[in-house]
């Protein structure tokens, strides 16, 4: 205790009471407030008030029984900051540098992270390659069960740090005890860590120092991977490398304690090392203590121990006490672990590492064999075995007799099954890794200088081993099957279609050659074909691949396992030929991912892809939600997937745009087209799809000079090989606005280049494709060549029918335009007739907004006014306003208001109501100013019936200053339809 | 058995230093040593040592053998802390003599969060710290001694001095505040 505590103790301890009663926020003021006497004492209480989070954390700490006392040299200040985070407090310190909680500053996902920094004087040495490889490794591992990596960085004094995930709980083995768990809990848990690893092991990493500190259990019962320090990739180096390093690291970074044979005598390390690890720590979970009997408890004798192999079998070496501990006797925690369970081990723990289980993959299944009550394959073959397995598993069905009759001929049956099973598991590791290291080899060979084969790329590595797999593999297909799979994965995700595709149905061959058609390879090999074929466009492959794999999963039972969640959110999307079923199964799996698996990163890709289901079936709020649930399901599931995230806020924004939430779709697209910028680049086809889409609101919205200006950015970056889709796409939305703004002859300019490309583009996406021919015939209309508006029309026949199951010609939006063409060409009973077909539609407002139903019934209004139905048109009219009042923001769509208003008014007129009729008028001509080319012929119209409510209102000077204005506007046209000059006709005769 | 629930009676009626008390410290303190060796020996090298489950498990073992009852628990906690407070200090101040020649087995690199805890080092000092303020203020060292060397939560402390778990908190976070500033500050 410091000299200057002791000295005013009663009083600091008063004052203490009473700064520890203030709420946090208040304290500083406290201390500000302290009365002169103390104020002494003020910068003391500061000091120790200070430590109060620390003070909390250091009791918190529980008291060390052992190891070594570690001397330091360095503080870092609490509060420091480097890269984008605060030091907020030390959460521990190690023998070669410091781990600390931290949290972001700029902004970013306020997430506490704990940092890893190594200490000044050992930054230069091995520590700061360790912390290198840790960030390497980590960077390429994304699995729930493993730590993740946010960032790695240098500090400003040069010193490495990694930004890893805080994770608050237990070491697996005081989880477990301190819960008393029986063994099915602990395996259950420890599947968990064999997941973990195999996934490392998938991503060719071994962990190498796997031990019982270095696995969390959180408080939810979630385990995670710690500290992939001095893991290693496989094969990447030369076993002399390997050893050599190993030999130096050896007993400085190595916990002896849980090393292989292999890693005691400094031998090259594969997967099998890891497995041995693994099989200390399920001993010790299981047991309470280690394999190894020692007497002096020397690191030589353990050594030795390790080397000779001397181990106890689990059921010998469980103690009473342990027994106790998990609340069981010893008798019968003996009888749990003898079998089965001192077999699992024994084999993780063999001294050969070919004895071992082939992989941690093997080992996890037998401990799933082992809790399904199966036959485990590590058993020796012993036909008593697995009949009482056998008998275990179907007692209740089973008579005496029956029993052993059944166990006679299925016993046998199991041997034949497990003995091929077990040989091929075996086999099948040992081929997949000496595949992908044959792959590194080649590569090497290749490229004997080392940055030259990192030169190489992904692609040529993985169309080689495509081409490889191929032609190999045909005495191990089971061997043949995976390596198919994994290959076609990967060609897709560098959007090698075409080989993905071919390799997926080669896979799918083998599957179907060899009866494997009940295994989840098979599955995969279907999903991996679905979706190569949907990207290639082509449905019913598409379609029969993914219904097969759901066939399958179903057969076997299977609802709720992970790739049950995956079948069913590998959509066939556009091409399902029935766009409900496949929202609903898409809908079923984000709800297994959001029950069963909502950490795995697929979940989010479920969440995206249920949003553009609901957004291309025109659902936009069904949409929105989901894409929401996506954008928060992001960080939370870690997913990588920038791309999509970013297109997710763009489609969001599109589908808050659809529901007339306008303002926020032109908040929420920046951030996704940034997004988009920086991980996708501007020059992507999704980049410039969305830019071209925000360009469309931009205009929609009434912002006209900025759409164009954003439009003429998409063009900027078109292909130098051609316009692609997104071209054609960025075409129809500015052709549409030059439209609204009166501009026809713009608009047909913009949409004049893919008069023969359009169709290829359209049968992408027939909603665009109706919209080039329709747009390129309401323009012929407006610049008066009815004939050739007509014939624009007739291509329409050329376009598929169906997109996304939904008719084209059927879409509102394409009967206005066609039953308007009609109008302008002065058939006003075909363009009635077009609207009968629709009736129903318009004799209802939708209840969410819809600017189709809008843009419908004004052209309604339209037609009747021309047929003289007043009545009808001020009843078509008024729905259209009343809808867009309703469900939009004031002024967030004013092109469509100014639309409607003049169709309103101009019914008013007709219906001798012309003092109401200037007050629709008026603003639709304001806008229309605003908004519209100088020329339009909108304006001109609205100008004329404004004359006319004028003249109605006796207000002759206005009303003649008005048609002249109109007059002027009909100069400038040449060739306008006679639709847009009657009223301006009407309007001049009223006034001679 | 007969001295310790002797002793209990003089602890109870506030005579310290009696040979019976005396007795009592020894006999607990043997105890609680051999149970946490125990503890240690099972799950070697790098173990937290779970003082809170100790301190129970020497209880029920005295109980078994006394017979004690309600009041007892309470004085017996109370006095188990103390001891289970020298039992810790005393293994640190011997490994840390041992350390400076004697072998170690493992090596461990300890840069994982959860390896984090009290050092002997820490151990030592913290030792140091209370006995100062021992001087100044007992009932805080009190608080301490059960809180964080025997474990007990601040309600089984506010049970075991009559004080309310208001006060027993307000009074540990306090203790905390001034013996991690004795910890850094030195």
């Amino acid at each position: 205790m410091r000299p200057d505590l002791i000295a005013e103790w009663p009083l600091i301890s008063r004052l203490l009471d009473e700064a520890l009663a203030v709420d946090d926020d208040k304290r500083a003021a406290w201390l500000d407030a302290l009365p002169a006497e103390h104020a002494a004492l003020k910068a003391v209480l500061e000091r120790l008030l200070a430590r109060r989070d620390e003070a909390a954390d250091f009791f918190e700490r529980p008291i060390e029984a052992s190891d070594e006392t570690l001397e330091f040299t360095e503080e870092l200040p609490i509060g420091a900051e480097f890269g984008p985070y605060r030091v907020e407090r030390l959460l521990g310190r190690g023998g070669m540098g410091s781990v600390w909680l931290a949290r972001r500053t700029d902004g970013g996902l306020d997430l506490p992270v704990a940092i890893k920094l190594p200490d000044l004087d050992t930054a230069g040495g091995p520590i700061k390659e360790r912390l290198e490889r840790e960030r390497q490794i980590l960077a390429a591992l994304n699995h729930p069960n493993i730590a993740r990596l946010y960032e790695a960085g240098v500090t400003q004094d040069g010193r490495p740090y990694l930004a890893l995930e805080y994770i608050e709980g237990e070491t697996l083995l005081a989880y477990c005890e301190q819960r008393a768990l029986p063994a099915r809990k602990r395996i259950e848990l420890f599947l968990q860590v064999l997941r973990a690893v195999h996934y490392a092991h998938a991503s060719l990493v071994i962990h190498r120092d796997i031990k019982p500190s270095n696995i969390i259990v959180t408080p939810g019962g979630e385990v995670k991977l710690l500290d992939f320090g001095i893991a290693k990739l496989i094969d990447r180096k030369t076993r002399i490398t390997e050893r050599t390093e190993l030999t130096q690291m050896y007993g400085r970074l190595m916990t002896l304690t849980y090393a292989s044979p292999e890693q005691v005598l400094g031998e090259p390390l594969t997967t099998a090392t890891d497995v041995y690890s693994l099989g200390v720590i399920l001993f010790e979970l299981l047991t309470g203590t280690r394999p190894y009997r020692l007497k002096r408890g020397t690191a030589a004798e353990l050594e030795e121990a390790i080397m000779t192999g001397a181990t106890v079998h689990p059921s010998q070496a469980v103690t009473a006490n342990f027994a106790r501990s998990a609340s069981m006797s010893l008798a019968r925690w003996r009888r749990v672990l003898r079998g089965d369970l001192d077999t699992i081990i024994m084999k993780a723990l063999e001294r050969d590492p070919a004895q071992r289980y082939s992989s941690v993959d093997a080992l996890a299944q037998d401990c799933e064999r082992y809790l399904k009550g199966q036959p485990v394959l590590a058993q020796p073959h012993r036909p008593l075995y697995r009949l009482a397995k056998f008998v275990g598993r179907h007692r209740l069905a089973l008579g005496a007799a029956a029993a052993v009759m059944a166990a006679l001929v299925v016993g046998l049956g199991i041997a034949l099954w497990q003995a091929r099973v077990a040989h091929e598991e075996a086999q099948k590791q040992r081929a997949v890794q000496a595949f992908l290291t044959s792959l590194f080899d080649k590569n090497t060979r290749l490229q004997p200088d080392a940055a030259q084969a990192r030169a190489m790329t992904v692609r040529e590595l993985l169309l080689d081993a495509g081409d490889r797999v191929e032609h190999a593999f045909d005495e191990t297909p089971a061997v043949k099957l995976e390596l198919l799979n994994t290959v076609s994965r990967l060609l897709r995700e560098i959007d090698e279609y075409e080989r993905s595709a071919a390799l997926a149905r080669e896979a799918v061959a083998v599957a179907r050659d060899n009866g494997f058609t009940r295994q989840d390879a098979y599955v995969d090999a279907l999903l991996s074909l679905t979706t190569a074929a949907r990207l290639l466009g082509n449905g019913p492959e598409a379609v029969a691949a993914r219904d097969e794999a759901l066939k399958v999963l179903e057969d076997r039972g299977d609802r709720t396992s992970l790739l049950r969640a995956r079948a069913e959110v590998t959509t066939v999307a556009q091409m399902a030929p029935d766009a409900a079923r496949e929202i609903e199964i898409v809908k079923h799996g984000a709800e297994l991912f959001e029950q069963r698996y909502p950490k795995d990163p697929a979940y989010f890709n479920a969440l995206w892809v249920l949003g553009n289901l609901y957004r291309t079936q025109q659902q936009p709020a069904e949409a929105a939600v989901n894409f929401r649930r996506a954008i928060a399901a992001f960080d939370q599931v870690g997913s990588r997937d920038y791309t999509n995230y970013g297109a997710s806020h763009g489609f969001l924004a599109q589908c808050e745009f659809g529901l007339g939430h306008v303002k926020t779709a032109l908040d929420l697209y920046p951030k996704g087209l940034e997004l988009l910028d920086r991980h996708a680049g501007p020059t992507a086809l999704v980049t410039r799809f969305h830019r071209g889409n925000y360009a469309f609101m931009l205009h929609v919205a009434g912002h006209p000079q900025e759409a164009h200006r954003v439009f003429a950015e998409v063009r900027a970056t078109q292909p130098a090989e051609g316009p692609t889709v997104v071209d054609f796409d960025n075409a129809v939305y500015e052709a549409g606005g030059f439209l609204q703004e009166g501009r026809a002859a713009e608009a047909e300019q913009v949409l004049e280049p893919f008069s023969t490309s359009w169709i290829e583009f359209g049968k992408r996406y027939a909603v665009n494709g109706e919209r080039w021919v329709t747009e390129l015939a309401v323009a012929r209309a407006m610049l008066g060549q009815s004939e050739g508006a007509r014939k624009a029309l007739d291509r329409i026949a050329e376009l598929p029918e169906q997109n996304y199951g939904q008719s084209v010609l059927s879409s509102a939006q394409h009967v206005a335009d066609a039953a308007w063409i009609d109008l302008v060409a002065g058939k006003a009973e075909a363009a009635q007739r077009q609207l009968d077909e629709v009736a129903e539609t318009l004799s209802k407002a939708p209840k969410a907004f819809d600017a189709d139903f809008v843009q419908l019934a004004t052209v309604a209004s339209e037609v009747a006014l021309r047929r003289k139905d007043s009545r009808a048109a001020l009843a078509h009219a008024s729905a259209a306003l009343n809808h867009l009042h309703d469900k939009v923001e004031r002024d967030a769509l004013p092109y469509v208001e100014a639309r409607v208003l003049k169709a309103y008014g101009d019914a008013l007129v007709a219906a001798d109501r012309s003092e109401e009729a200037l007050t629709q008028l008026e603003p639709a001509a304001k806008l229309m100013r605003r908004l519209h080319s100088p020329d339009s012929p909108w304006l001109l119209d609205t100008l004329a019936i404004l004359s006319l409510a004028r003249q109605r209102q006796e207000d002759v000077t206005e009303a003649r200053k008005l048609a002249t204005e109109a007059r002027d506007i009909a100069h400038r046209n040449s060739n306008l339809p006679e639709l847009f000059t009657a009223r301006l006709t009407e309007a001049e005769q009223l006034l001679r | 058995m007969g001295d310790f629930t002797r002793a209990l009676a003089d602890l109870r009626a506030g005579v310290p230093d009696t040979d019976a008390v005396n007795s009592l410290f020894s006999i607990t303190y043997e105890d609680l040593k051999q149970l946490a060796h125990q503890r240690l020996r099972r799950s070697a090298p790098v173990t937290a040592l779970d003082t809170t489950s100790l301190v129970h498990e020497s209880y029920l073992r005295f109980q078994k053998a006394a017979r004690l009852d309600l009041e007892d628990r309470a004085h017996f906690i109370v006095y188990a802390a103390k001891v289970m407070r020298s039992v810790v200090i005393d293994m640190a101040r011997r490994r840390s003599a041992e350390r400076r020649g004697g072998d170690e087995i493992l090596l461990t690199l300890n840069t994982e969060v959860r390896d984090m805890v009290a050092t002997e080092a820490d151990l030592l000092q913290l030792d140091d710290a209370l006995s100062a303020l021992a001087r100044v203020d007992a009932q805080l060292v009190q608080i301490v001694e059960m809180r964080y060397f025997a474990g007990l939560s601040v309600d089984q402390i506010a049970e075991s001095t009559g004080l309310s778990p208001r006060t027993v908190f307000r009074m540990w976070e306090k203790a905390r505040l001034v013996l991690l500033d004795a910890l850094r500050g030195s």
